[in-house]
């Protein structure tokens, strides 16, 4: 039998059911996913044979990640980077054969983890929509092929051994160093691979790596090639970096003692905000507050464009380690900061053509007189929306980009855009 | 020493006038997807290099490099050259979507007290210390839609039957750009079409005023509109690899159609030839 895959398009029919809300409840049963009689799924047949059952049953009775994708890169080793980066074919395969398989790697559908919804939770670990590297890299059966054909190298006596080291931790290998520019440099993950391995740095700390290596690799890059050199010359950069950190504090660089009187952290979830007395595992949105600056503000910037800002003398009167709901808050976050209230805001983000556009808004006409109080719209049906407040310095620069949507490669308003470009790159704003 | 909002602790070969060099080089670039070897092909040429950055190239000290990005299948991968032309082929299945493409100049040993006669006013007589690797030019920075270069002009071309009346009309709001033609005549068109002597001329007739038509809906105005057409994408990508622009000007037209039909005209004009002989 041969293997099948979604036709084009209805990757995009399901995630609109789901969104709907029509087909939430079927991701509940945890061994099949069951269409429901109205909703027929459409599928065309690819080149190269089905997984067998007895391979089926392998992969999902193997009880780690490494497993899981050693099994699921061997049956499917032959596919092209382009057949590999074709949604329709990992959408098939997590609502059809591999459908228990992404259940058992992300079991908590009925409990999702800080405080997410059951949709975003689904939607984040069963249906991609769209082919860049983060979701690659990012969901679940599309990540562990991918982890493999970076990693796997013939000339080794185990050509998995560098793998393993990708497989030590998740953030790591499907966050941080997996979604960088970086790593679509096959010598240069090689070298990264070997360095953490050499160094021993896979058995402690192994955050470290990711928090040191990537953005120092990130530094290199921006000023060179990094397509150009080899695996040789990126290990002799990493030990010229850290060598003298590793053999003095053990790991790649040594944190300075934290402060004895933390600062208090705020919480936020999508419903809820909390005040902590310092930063908490797990929570993904999470800033340090100095609460004796009343002309500052929380902002928090959902994915669909809204902003909300929650005023200081508001976050003062909030009680620690006591959740305080916030209303208002119907889509998934997309960054959150603590800043001056009458900030300038930097707003970027992709339109529904994948340009990279970009505005500015005034911090001052949101409101943030109570924790339920309106949302502002900064952009309207934005993709990859990120928001952060501008340093004073650039004010009078950039004025002329003040609600006006300008693309960031475009003609329009180019000399005020060039001066955000360094800001742009060293925050991130855009994924790619 | 300002490019591309770095600073470099050297000189900058660019194209435009913040140029580190006192002349200003010229580059072409042709890109196309050859379908016979299911490959995108990629050709620069670098003309006007100055005398001393030329010598280097020559005697494999700095090469032409180009660095190619596609996020959509996790590529990067650099070519590069010692002399003034690069060319490469990269296959179908290696690159989807959006591919960022960068020519730069790239030192490939250490230069040390690195000078040139050829740099500008203010920086004559200088010395500088280059590393391998260090960029020495920027010459091109480009992003290709290759699915839409892929597309042939039958991908996004068609012609189908007008039900509705009776005349020849265009329709751009789909993926291709349908030519809707009367049934009687689309029953002729189709027995012409198989027809060895005629299949230039239903180009001509057909096909060349249809993408007329279509290349002047071509602008920016129309992207909101059909920025999302296999069509619109698939001609964009055509008018940058043969003439250089994002979007034609109107006098630009008839040209673009005769490279991207290969000079239909003269063709039909041969097979007509041919007729009366």
């Amino acid at each position: 039998m041969k293997q099948r895959k979604y036709k084009e398009g209805f990757s995009t029919e399901l995630y609109v059911q789901l969104e709907s809300g029509a087909t939430t409840y079927a991701y509940f049963d945890k061994k099949k996913f069951s269409f429901a009689d109205n909703f027929e799924e459409v599928t065309e047949e690819l080149a190269f044979d089905a997984l067998s059952n007895a391979k089926l049953q392998e992969i999902l009775q193997a009880d780690s990640d490494f497993e899981r994708g050693r099994l699921v890169y061997e049956a499917f080793s032959f596919l092209t980077r382009r057949q590999a980066s074709d949604i329709d074919f990992w959408n098939y395969l997590a609502h059809n054969e591999l459908y228990p398989l992404v259940h058992k790697m992300w079991p908590e559908i009925h409990n999702p983890p800080n405080n997410s919804s059951t949709t975003s939770y689904i939607k984040n670990h069963w249906l991609m929509t769209k082919s860049s590297q983060a979701e690659l890299m990012d969901y679940p059966l599309s990540g562990l092929w991918w982890s493999f054909y970076m990693t796997v190298e013939d000339g080794r006596a185990d050509k998995y051994e560098l793998t393993k080291i990708f497989f030590k931790n998740l953030s790591f290998r499907t966050k941080s160093f997996g979604q960088s520019k970086i790593a679509r440099h096959r010598e240069a993950v090689l070298a990264v691979l070997e360095f953490i391995q050499e160094n021993g740095l896979h058995e402690r700390n192994f955050e470290d790596n990711g928090l040191a290596i990537v953005p120092y690799l990130n530094l290199l890059g921006g000023i060179r090639p990094l397509g150009f050199f080899n695996k040789d010359w990126f290990k002799s950069k990493l030990s010229a970096k850290f060598s003298q950190d590793i053999a003095t504090h053990g790991r790649l660089f040594h944190r300075r003692e934290r402060p004895t009187e933390a600062m208090p952290v705020l919480c936020v979830w999508e419903n809820a905000i909390e005040k902590k007395d310092g930063i908490q595992d797990g929570v993904t949105f999470q800033v340090s507050v100095n609460l004796d600056l009343p002309d500052h503000s929380l902002f928090i910037v959902l994915k669909n464009g809204l902003v909300k800002k929650i005023n200081g003398n508001l976050l003062q009167q909030l009680d620690v380690n006591k959740r305080e709901q916030i209303r208002g808050l119907n889509d998934s976050i997309s960054n959150i900061f603590y800043a001056k209230s009458d900030s300038l805001l930097l707003v970027c983000f992709k339109n529904n053509r994948d340009k990279k556009c970009l505005k500015l808004c005034k911090g001052e006409e949101i409101l943030g007189h109570s924790l339920h109080s309106f949302l502002k719209s900064v952009v309207i049906s934005p993709k990859e929306l990120k928001v952060i407040p501008l340093p004073q310095t650039f004010e009078g620069d950039v004025s002329s980009l003040i609600n006006a949507e300008v693309f960031l490669e475009g003609e329009s308003k180019k000399e005020a855009i060039a001066l955000l470009k360094p800001l742009i790159t060293e925050y991130r704003m855009f994924t790619n | 020493m300002k490019a591309n909002d770095y600073l470099y602790p050297h000189p900058i070969l660019k194209l435009d006038d913040d140029n580190d060099f006192n002349f200003k080089p010229d580059v072409s670039r042709k890109i196309a997807h050859q379908e016979n070897s299911a490959t995108i092909s990629f050709e620069y040429e670098l003309t006007n290099l100055g005398a001393d950055l030329l010598d280097l190239l020559r005697k494999d000290k700095i090469q032409l490099v180009c660095e190619v990005n596609c996020s959509y299948t996790i590529y990067r991968k650099v070519f590069f050259s010692n002399r003034t032309k690069l060319s490469f082929e990269i296959s179908d299945e290696d690159l989807k979507n959006k591919v960022d493409l960068q020519l730069l100049l790239i030192a490939v040993e250490e230069l040390s007290d690195f000078t040139s006669s050829n740099f500008s006013p203010d920086l004559l007589g200088q010395t500088f210390q280059i590393e391998a690797g260090d960029v020495m030019g920027i010459l091109d920075t480009h992003s290709i839609d290759v699915d839409a270069l892929r597309l042939g002009v039958s991908d996004f071309i068609k012609i189908i039957e007008n039900t509705t009346d009776e005349f020849t009309r265009y329709e751009l709001n789909k993926n291709a750009v349908f030519i809707k033609v009367p049934k009687s005549d689309l029953d002729k068109f189709q027995r012409l079409n198989n027809s060895p002597n005629f299949g230039h001329m239903l180009i001509s007739i057909l096909v060349a005023p249809a993408l007329t038509h279509a290349l002047h809906h071509l602008n920016e105005e129309n992207e909101e509109a059909y920025g999302e057409k296999a069509w619109f994408r698939a001609l964009k990508e055509q008018c940058d690899s043969l003439l250089g622009l994002e979007f034609p000007e109107p006098s630009d037209i008839p040209v673009l159609v005769d490279k991207i039909l290969q000079k239909p005209n003269s063709r039909v004009v041969q097979e007509l030839e041919a007729l009366t002989k």
